[in-house]
């Protein structure tokens, strides 16, 4: 078996190493994006409620909208432990406002779905040994991602237009 | 060979996850429907979930970053030293973003 067959199936050498390179350029650009999004969704800053916060926009909420007053009421949604930052919608608004911010998790939602599809590629160059089934699926696996992206992109988008 | 495996399934594991996590997004379309769906993801279980979470990301971003220096032309007879740096800085990491993600749920409710 030579090395050209080994390959096929997962593009030109042209074609892989322009992966390989982004697969590099996205990874750097993951740490920093995901670094960011990490403080900002999963650390308790200003960027999420506190518990008393999160209990004033409930109690605003259930008064103004008898959909969350049955939410609340059966316990879908639930009021903070003390300490606890909670990710809420108006706080998620008040960010994704900003023109900046939407640009942000966009391009976090594009880096993370090359760099991870990139990677899958890899994992199925080495898997499936057939090349007409490799390059099946590596087409499956881009129109997921396509998929996925537009998804995405229109979640990301569709916050404050209601 | 462990650090190759290891990164592989932690990237596999990671594009799983990612594709949950923006399917999960479309609740941003109503804000009642946000506010039920991040309910979920507040209990016990899933905090645990988001810890391990945590662990698996930091986990192959460090090696990744590995990985990187040493296809700059780090000397690849220093790979243990700087794979045992990695799992240094996933430890740091892993404490310093996850204890503050479990404190209410596990550690708050120990203290007097």
């Amino acid at each position: 078996m030579n090395r050209q067959h080994d390959f096929q199936g997962v593009g030109s050498a042209r074609s892989r190493a322009l992966g390989w390179m982004m697969q590099r350029i996205t990874g750097v650009a993951l740490v920093l994006f995901l670094g960011l999004h990490f403080w900002v969704q999963h650390m308790p800053t200003g960027f999420l409620a506190t518990a008393e916060e999160y209990s004033e926009i409930l109690r605003r909420l259930g008064e103004t909208s008898p959909e969350f007053a049955d939410a609340i009421a059966e316990g879908k949604i639930r009021e903070a432990l003390p300490g606890e930052h909670v990710i809420t919608y108006e706080k998620v608004l008040e960010r994704l406002r900003t023109p900046l911010w939407k640009l942000i998790n966009i391009m976090l939602l594009l880096f993370s779905l090359v760099h991870g599809m990139l990677g899958v590629v890899n994992v199925l160059g080495d898997y499936i040994r057939h090349s007409f089934l490799r390059k099946a699926a590596v087409s499956c696996g881009w129109t997921a991602v396509l998929f996925l992206a537009a998804q995405g992109i229109a979640s990301i988008m569709a916050v404050g237009m209601n | 060979m462990g650090a190759w495996l290891l990164h592989r399934l932690s990237g596999l594991f990671l594009v799983l996850y990612l594709v949950f996590h923006i399917n999960g997004l479309r609740a941003l379309s109503d804000p009642s429907e946000f506010e039920v769906y991040i309910t979920v993801f507040r209990s016990p279980l899933f905090k645990i979930a988001e810890f391990m979470l945590l662990i698996v990301a930091a986990f192959h971003a460090f090696n990744g970053m590995r990985i990187l220096i040493q296809d700059m032309g780090f000397r690849s007879d220093r790979q243990r030293v700087l794979f045992y740096g990695v799992l240094a800085l996933t430890i740091i990491v892993v404490l310093a973003g996850g204890v503050p993600i479990i404190f209410p749920y596990f550690i708050a409710p120990l203290l007097p």
